[in-house]
């Protein structure tokens, strides 16, 4: 039984690499996921039942992995939910039906990200779903999310899905990118583009794919409501201008059953919020983050995040990320002083890549965060918040109360008191405050969470 | 500096029902709690408005004029509160609490609250889903009422707001105005507030304040948890809690987290589970597996098919008691200036009654409630 | 609908073993291997109305497609569960519909 010194949160490219830096410097590892296998949603994998005749490179590269964490000092946790962590890294967490508690010296949290979704009439229909999850329904199921798809969004993934769904035989009616900012960009001026090859070969092979099969792109565009009754049967949609904002006159109504949704991505970051570490203010970032040093530090000690759940940035920086935390975190534990010039020759090389891939995460910023306007394609009768079906008009109310801030609202209105524990309204709601009170996003704060941060079984925490 | 007719120490049910009575006055009322709105014990309420648990010895009449009190209380604040009628349920969980209860019973019925005894096999054609076995009878009482605790306090400040109520949270108090015996205001990291009055509703933090201005006020608290679940069933039409809480009565000797039930459910069709409750000197909003795993047992023992339910969230916070379990109300013998207001039991359903009885005594009316039981001069040596 | 990819951009893949389980009280056909969500689909089947709450109207159940958004939440053997997450297995009875629940109505 192996001593643990870090308790990693996520098994996907930070967590994995994390775990593998701690090892590598002789530290007890304890990876603990909430999924059923290793690899995140970047490295997700197809389940063990089905046959896959070949793996594709990223498969291979996650396969890699894999067998990496398969050492002594790595204790693999599968299905093991962290529910709760205080400041003094006390962690609870649920496996198989069964209570448990960690304690350990360090904890670094990779929890990752999800789709970012954003409301608009009709956006729970049945045939709405994140680009997210089209993507695994299609990739690992080998099942279609409809027969004729319309993907809105912003990033390069919308490109991804639609290729990936012209392969997979399905039509795509169209992929509306809402940011107009790639028409004016110029690939050779952009320091951020540098290493980049790979993805912008992908990108322009996407495109390739979808102008070959006739599915119209359009940049600047943006859904304006989905259309149907029990389900989608169409959506209505619009030009944006440059803050997203939909410019009047330029509906038109398209034909489809399915709407696949993605304005970039989210950060869960409940964990680092419970215990207590100070939060930053990055739009670009997916919002509210927690504050860090260039050792994955949070302002809590023996605590680091690593990877997209402390910021969006991609598969290569969360992956740079890991591996600078897995690393700072087993000289932590071992004693050894992390202010010396060993950590820093052994940090030097990662602190290269992750500033190249930092520059990345900048330009994907400035090219894809969503403008205001984002906030200003409800209407009164748009559900807000989904769990507790919360429409824009209560959230009103509330604002005219007085409620100035989410947590106020929250109290008030019920939204973000549902199953989802205020993922997918958090920030949906923070912009509509901000928008009916006149103030800035940043100024209305975000959902304080609290423990359980997803919901646990009555019968399970009884441990019975 | 500012000047003002009253201060009022902590943003909980009371310290808003206050200022919400205070400004309705027409008094010059600044509200100060050390962190956001009811960020106490008062955010950790059901909501529940109940007679029938209430202290028998003094505090009754004060909790039926309470209850009075609510029923032009949407009315007057032109908010709804959620307030609706749901029956209460004192379980026993053994034959001395039977016996209790039966007692508890006749002295009700003396003030004119009429409650009923309920055999298990009464109890369990009330509530289907209770495992009335687990029980020796339960005291019914179907006239009690619940409401949405954080609508009433929004309610509250948002009124006294719009009568020019300052509101200053995360204002820590870091010390009192003190002109000789007069309480004169308090000062904060922000600057003096000279106030004509001072009135301490911070609940368990009242002790420490109180040191303060020299005072012993015997404010202990426990630290109480509680969770909420999801949706579903109607397991439950009335509140219930057990007779256990008068004999636990947050024992000061325990040390250990103990569990008595309580459960109620709320109007949005979730249920509330509690409470684990510690007597403790930390403060804080905390929980621990161990008190929820006891809590989600207790809850279990009850309600068996509460097993497939979820807790959405759970929450603790510091609750006041005293060792009479009367309240502090009132002034203090030997500094003017300053009322209490600390420690209620029955907090929700008193809250409109508190609020009237200061802005009574602070503009010199006479009190809609005698106040001598209640006076921190009961306990000073 | 399940399909069988012929672009060489996306690997052939051979689902599970076959297995079958009740969904709203028909017996349907499956793979091991695949999750009630992608079954759900395959069977045309998308709006989920087990979530109750103050007012009992539908919601479009599967949309975040990992677990996050809890609205693809059915009855798995009377146990509530995520669609999207719970693999399917053989003999599973699974409701949709809040009324299919055993015990909570």
């Amino acid at each position: 039984m192996v001593e643990i010194d870090i308790a990693i949160i996520g098994a996907g490219p930070a967590g994995l690499n994390a775990a593998v830096a701690a090892a590598d410097l002789g530290a007890g590892v304890a990876l603990i996921d909430g999924y059923e296998y290793p690899g995140g949603q970047y490295f997700r994998q197809f389940p063990q039942e089905f046959r896959v005749s070949r793996l594709t490179d990223r498969y291979k590269q996650a396969e890699d992995l894999f067998a990496q964490i398969r050492r002594p000092e790595i204790t693999y946790r599968q299905n093991s939910q962290v529910w709760n962590i205080d400041s003094d890294l006390n962690l609870d967490f649920i496996e198989s039906s069964a209570l448990g508690h960690l304690k350990p010296k360090a904890v670094i949290l990779a929890t990752g990200a999800y789709d970012r979704p954003a409301a608009f009439p009709g956006w729970t229909l049945p045939g709405v779903m994140t680009v997210g999850a089209a993507q695994i329904l299609v990739k690992a199921q080998r099942v279609l999310p409809g027969r004729k798809i319309l993907i809105a969004g912003s990033g390069p993934i919308l490109l991804a899905l639609g290729a990936l769904l012209v392969w997979a035989g399905a039509e795509v009616v169209a992929v509306l990118e809402a940011s107009q900012a790639m028409k004016r960009f110029n690939p050779l001026s952009v320091s951020g583009i540098w290493g980049q090859s790979d993805r912008l070969k992908e990108g322009w092979e996407f495109l390739r794919t979808l102008r070959k099969a006739n599915v119209p792109y359009r940049q600047g565009w943006g859904i304006r409501r989905a259309l149907g009754v029990d389900a989608v049967q169409g959506a209505a949609c619009t030009r944006l201008d440059q803050h997203w904002r939909p410019i009047p006159g330029s509906e038109e109504q398209i034909t489809c059953d399915t709407i696949c949704i993605g304005y970039g991505f989210l950060p869960k970051t409940a964990l680092s919020c419970l215990a207590g570490a100070a939060q930053i203010y990055r739009p670009e970032q997916g919002g509210w983050v927690p504050r860090r040093d260039n050792m994955m530090r949070t302002t809590i000690p023996g605590l680091y995040a690593a990877g997209d759940g402390a910021g969006i940035g991609g598969a290569g920086l969360s992956a740079a990320e890991g591996r600078i935390a897995g690393t700072a975190a087993a000289y932590e534990v071992s004693g050894k002083s992390q202010n010396g010039p060993d950590l820093e020759k052994l940090l030097a090389g990662l602190w290269k890549t992750w500033d190249s891939e930092k520059k990345f995460q900048k330009l994907f910023g400035e090219l894809y965060t969503p403008g205001p306007g984002i906030d200003e394609w409800v209407d009164g009768e748009t559900i807000i918040c989904r769990c507790e079906r919360v429409d824009l008009k209560a959230v009103d109310q509330a604002v005219r109360m007085g409620a100035s801030n989410v947590d106020a609202v929250k109290g008030l209105t019920r939204a973000g008191m549902g199953a989802c524990q205020g993922h997918i309204c958090g920030r949906i709601l923070a912009g509509q405050i901000a928008r009916l009170s006149g103030r800035g996003v940043k100024e209305v704060g975000s959902l304080s969470p609290r423990p359980p941060v997803q919901p646990l079984s009555i019968g399970e925490a009884a441990g019975s | 500096m500012a000047t003002y007719d009253a201060v009022v120490v902590g943003a909980g049910y009371i310290g808003c029902a206050v200022s919400y009575y205070l400004t309705k006055a027409g008094l010059k009322t600044a509200l100060i709690d050390r962190g956001r709105l009811a960020a106490g014990a008062s955010r950790a309420n059901y909501g529940n408005i109940q007679v029938q648990d209430a202290e028998l010895e003094y505090s009754l009449p004060m909790i039926l004029a309470g209850k009075a009190a609510f029923e032009t209380l949407e009315e007057d604040l032109g908010y709804k509160v959620g307030l609706r009628s749901i029956g209460s349920l004192l379980i026993a969980e053994s034959e001395s609490q039977a016996a209790g209860l039966q007692e508890r019973r006749s002295r009700l019925e003396e003030f004119g609250v009429l409650v009923h005894w309920l055999s298990p096999a009464e109890l369990q054609r009330l509530e289907p889903h209770l495992d009335a076995a687990q029980t020796f009878g339960a005291l019914y009482n179907p006239q009690e009422m619940q409401l949405d605790p954080f609508k009433l306090i929004w309610a509250f400040v948002h009124r006294a707001q719009e009568k020019g109520l300052d509101l200053q949270l995360n204002t820590e108090i870091l010390d009192f105005v003190l002109h000789g015996q007069q309480v004169g205001g308090v000062i904060t990291a922000q600057g003096k507030i000279d106030s004509a009055a001072t009135i301490l509703a911070a609940g368990a933090w009242s002790a420490a304040l109180g040191r303060k201005l020299g005072l012993d006020i015997p404010v202990k608290h426990v630290h109480g948890q509680a969770a909420a679940t999801d949706y579903g069933g109607n397991l439950l039409n009335n509140t219930i809690s057990s007779a256990a809480f008068f004999e636990s009565a947050h024992d000061a000797a325990g040390a250990d987290s103990q569990t008595v039930l309580a459960i109620a459910p709320t109007v949005h069709g979730n249920l509330l589970l509690g409470e684990a409750a510690r007597v403790v000197d930390h403060f804080s909003s905390g929980t621990d597996a161990g008190s929820l795993q006891s809590i989600c047992r207790t809850a279990i023992r009850f309600i068996p098919e509460l097993r497939d339910f979820s807790i959405m969230r759970t929450w603790g916070a510091p609750v006041a008691f005293t060792e009479d379990g009367r309240p502090f109300l009132g002034p203090v013998s030997g500094l003017r200036g300053l009322l209490l207001a600390v420690a209620f039991k029955s907090t929700v359903i008193i809250t409109p009654l508190i609020g009237r009885v200061i802005a009574q005594l602070v503009t010199g009316a006479e009190p809609d409630l005698d106040i001598r039981p209640f006076l921190l001069s009961r306990v000073r040596s | 609908m399940r399909f069988e990819p012929s672009n060489p951009n996306l690997p052939q893949v051979k689902r599970g073993s076959p297995i079958t389980l009740w969904i709203d009280g028909r017996k349907i056909a499956a793979f091991s291997g695949e999750t009630i969500a992608a079954v759900l689909f395959a069977e045309g089947l998308r709006l989920y109305r087990h979530q109750e709450g103050k007012t009992a109207v539908s919601l479009g159940g599967y949309f975040c497609g990992m677990g996050v958004c809890y609205g693809c939440l059915v009855s798995v053997d009377g146990l509530r569960r995520r669609a999207c997450l719970t693999q399917v297995k053989d003999g599973m009875i699974v409701y949709t519909q809040p009324s299919g629940y055993g015990g909570s109505g």
